[in-house]
């Protein structure tokens, strides 16, 4: 695959969630991404149009991880352009890998990767103390929040995944084991956990001049510990939210 | 208060921010941090606008698309807080008000992922010579669509919660507006709390 083509399927993966439905999920931006190699692999209008509706069908997975797919349905093609492969089992196998893609996807990024990136930026503004919105430098934490997120986490594995998913085909699987991602999310999470114990310790510091407060505080990361471990975070919200009203206004005031 | 005209530009720019969630790349532009930096400074309230968006990174911080869930919109209800502060003044109204208005979102994004199944069609029954045709189509209709969705959503939204949340807050006495803003110190405990949880889940 020329490096043209490579990045031009990099750059259309960015639309892989567009016009997502319920019916066939991210169908509209898989085929949109693909079109430039199909344009490429096969000349014949009627070939063309027959393998892109082939495309068309369901497919989902995790917007960023879906480049590996994306790679790797590009190889499948060249396979099937030489009449080594059907048609079925493209579309089988680019199905198949939909379900572990998305799974270490949802659990490195979204899960893991995301959520870290918010701590250390809600990290650097609440280290500032209970001012924060006036003390810290706004654009230093919102711009460092997506250079970090984008730079380590959703431009390099767009960019690899089609290049590694193409090269390396159905090898990918094994190569991404090796790379032990459970291991990875782990460390992040015991991270994640330390850094936000050193924030809430730091920031409640800055409360001292009013106790009252630090007891608050403390008292609402606890509750809200136990209670987010039984029911939801919307549940948790809802019930600290009236609980602070009440305790305010009957209790304080 | 905002007149019509800032509402306007606001809705347009909220529907830009928006096309990050769905339409385009997920860079995270969309995030209520980023959100609420950003619309802080245009309304020359930086502080508050930072201050709502870290409040609402931590509270929405494990609300996660996995697989076909639709999410409560963050940046709804950042953007629908600073806009309602910057009107109402009161903070944690504002910040209340804010967060139901994205669970409003959330079933409107479900019935728009609904309809965009209807168009699908238009592929489905495309003549060979203009398939490639039909999907750009899709796609311009996937960015429009979305667009035009989220500017409607916050024009109406802004006029008429907007407006409920300025008489709210008229009637409130500014004393008790201001005991009920002394909230806002310990709100990150909430965020940081569930955080926790959520990293220690298996």
């Amino acid at each position: 695959m020329k490096f043209s083509t490579l990045f031009c399927i990099f750059i259309r993966s960015f639309f892989l969630e567009i016009v997502w439905n319920y019916e066939r999920m991210q169908n509209v931006g898989f085929t949109f991404s693909i079109i430039p190699y199909l344009k490429k692999l096969y000349k014949d209008k009627e070939l063309l149009a027959k393998r892109i509706k082939a495309h068309f069908t369901f497919f989902n997975t995790h917007p960023y991880f879906a480049s590996i797919i994306l790679g790797i349905t590009a190889r499948l093609e060249e396979r099937y352009s030489k009449d080594e492969i059907s048609s079925e089992e493209i579309i089988r196998n680019r199905n198949m890998l939909a379900g572990p893609v998305a799974a270490i996807g949802d659990r490195l990024i979204w899960s893991s990767w995301r959520v870290f990136c918010s701590v250390l930026t809600c990290g650097y503004f609440l280290l500032h103390g209970r001012n924060f919105y006036n003390e810290a430098n706004i654009w230093i934490g919102v711009l460092s929040f997506l250079l970090i997120y984008n730079l380590v986490g959703n431009l390099p594995i767009r960019f690899l995944g089609v290049y590694f998913g193409y090269n390396y085909s159905s090898q990918i699987i094994e190569k991404i084991s090796k790379f032990a991602p459970q291991k990875l999310v782990k460390k992040i999470r015991i991270l994640g956990v330390v850094l936000l114990l050193i924030i809430s310790f730091f920031y409640s510091i800055s409360l001292v001049d009013s106790k009252r407060e630090v007891i608050i505080f403390w008292l609402n990361l606890l509750i809200s510990i136990l209670i987010s471990r039984k029911f939801s975070w919307v549940v948790t919200i809802i019930f600290l939210f009236i609980a602070n009203f009440l305790l305010y206004w009957l209790v304080i005031r | 208060m905002l007149i019509s005209f800032q509402i306007l530009i606001i809705s347009l720019l909220a529907g830009l921010i928006h096309l990050d969630i769905l339409v385009f790349g997920q860079f995270m532009i969309s995030r209520p941090i980023v959100v609420g930096g950003l619309l802080g400074y245009l309304l020359g309230i930086p502080q508050y606008g930072i201050l709502i968006g870290v409040l609402f990174e931590l509270l929405y911080i494990v609300e996660i698309p996995v697989g076909v869930k639709v999410p409560v919109d963050a940046t709804s209800s950042t953007i629908f807080s600073i806009v309602g502060f910057q009107v109402s003044k009161c903070l944690v109204l504002s910040i209340v008000i804010g967060f139901f208005v994205g669970f409003i979102y959330k079933y409107i994004d479900i019935i728009s992922r609904s309809v965009n199944s209807i168009v699908l069609s238009w592929v489905d029954t495309a003549k060979d010579e203009i398939v490639i045709r039909r999907i750009n189509l899709l796609v311009l209709y996937g960015i429009i669509s979305t667009y035009l969705k989220t500017v409607l959503f916050y024009l109406i939204s802004f006029s008429s919660i907007g407006f409920l949340l300025y008489e709210i807050c008229k009637f409130l006495s500014s004393k008790i507006i201001l005991d009920v803003n002394s909230l806002i110190s310990v709100l990150p405990a909430i965020g940081i709390g569930i955080c926790i949880n959520h990293f220690l889940e298996r």
